[in-house]
């Protein structure tokens, strides 16, 4: 297979570094001024991190996550998706680094390469940590609620899901 | 999350001893800190670089460019808001939010958000389908996961793309037309 995914990924490289250079930006100043940035956002994500990897491997060694998926294999079954990205499905939308353990978790078990790792990534990345963007927007105003949008972003993160196991 | 944690923590050592799987689980719960700092290690490599080029591009002014851009195309979904400062933010937190650039598009929404709190039930409607694009995430770039996917060893850890667009976009739109139904709907109620 031709993987003109992987040719994308340097196109953007190439077309963010050819941009910069049009403009006369000092692309690699900008670089390590981002960087910075970005490393400092992922350095405080090792405690949540490891948290969420200690619930994990607890769930999944005492059964618990094997006997939810089982449950829910009927469910996950309505929209197309292997239980395999259960415990994902469930975490992604309350947390980011709980998301991303569960993801590792399906790669490490299943390989990334696989049905279940493939829907996984697409999963992943596809949606958003719903209840924390709410409650961090909520904090920065008055408001005490605002109604429809966790129902309306639950929908919606369903519908991608399915057509997500509708695709692979 | 932080009850859920506490819950779910306790539920898992609760089964765990129940059923006498206690040392596997205890072992499991010993060894984890190792894979969580491998996976620290590939997003620490991965966001320096990807929040360094996206930089780049803040720079020649071409995340705010895609923010007016998005705002011309988006005003459809915003009926009544004519407040300029608002729409700046909104358009500057879109534009990040696609882009992936969480380290932008946060400051951006809760600038919008403040400001959007003073409109009145227009504004409340605007933050409303405002979350709702953002919780349902458009990604132009789904950087982290085709990285976590080539640390895993994938064979084409970019093929996931196409598939990304696709569902994240189904969702955008899912989100928009749920969110005018609802936003419409209440209009009518009041």
């Amino acid at each position: 297979m031709n993987d003109w995914a992987g040719s994308a990924v340097l196109g953007v490289v190439l077309l963010i570094v050819l941009r910069g250079a049009a403009k006369g930006a000092d692309v690699y100043a900008a670089l390590l001024r981002g960087g910075r940035r970005g490393m400092e956002a992922a350095m405080g994500l090792l405690p949540a991190l490891v948290g969420m990897t200690a619930l994990l491997a607890l769930l999944s060694a005492s059964g618990l996550s094997d006997a939810l998926s089982g449950i829910l294999k009927p469910v996950l079954g309505l929209v197309g998706l292997p239980e395999e990205v259960t415990t994902l499905l469930l975490l992604r939308p309350l947390s980011g680094s709980a998301s991303l353990t569960a993801l590792e978790e399906v790669f490490a078990r299943y390989g990334a390469d696989s049905r279940a790792g493939r829907i996984a990534s697409v999963l992943m990345s596809a949606s958003e940590t719903i209840f924390y963007t709410l409650t961090v927007y909520l904090g920065a105003t008055k408001l005490k609620r605002l109604p429809w949008v966790i129902p309306v972003s639950l929908a919606s993160y369903l519908a991608g899901a399915t057509v997500c196991g509708l695709m692979l | 999350m932080s009850r859920a944690w506490m819950v779910l923590v306790m539920a898992g050592c609760g089964v765990a001893l129940a059923t006498g799987s206690a040392p596997q689980a205890a072992e499991a719960l010993l060894e984890s800190g190792a894979g969580a700092v491998k996976l620290w290690l590939v997003l620490l490599g991965a966001m320096p670089l990807w929040s360094g080029l996206m930089e780049i591009l803040r720079e020649t002014g071409d995340v705010e460019r895609l923010g007016r851009c998005m705002r011309k195309c988006l005003a459809f979904l915003f009926p009544g808001l004519k407040d300029e400062a608002c729409w700046s933010a909104m358009g500057m937190n879109l534009a990040a939010n696609i882009l992936g650039l969480g380290n932008a598009a946060t400051p951006a929404g809760i600038r919008a958000a403040r400001l959007l709190e003073k409109q009145g039930s227009a504004g409340v409607n605007a933050l409303a389908m405002l979350l709702a694009l953002n919780n349902s995430s458009l990604q132009l770039m789904p950087t982290t996961v085709i990285t976590l996917r080539a640390a895993a060893g994938a064979v084409h850890p970019a093929d996931i793309w196409p598939a990304t667009l696709v569902s994240s976009g189904v969702a955008t739109v899912v989100a928009a037309v749920l969110m005018r139904i609802a936003c419409t709907r209440r209009k009518r109620h009041e």
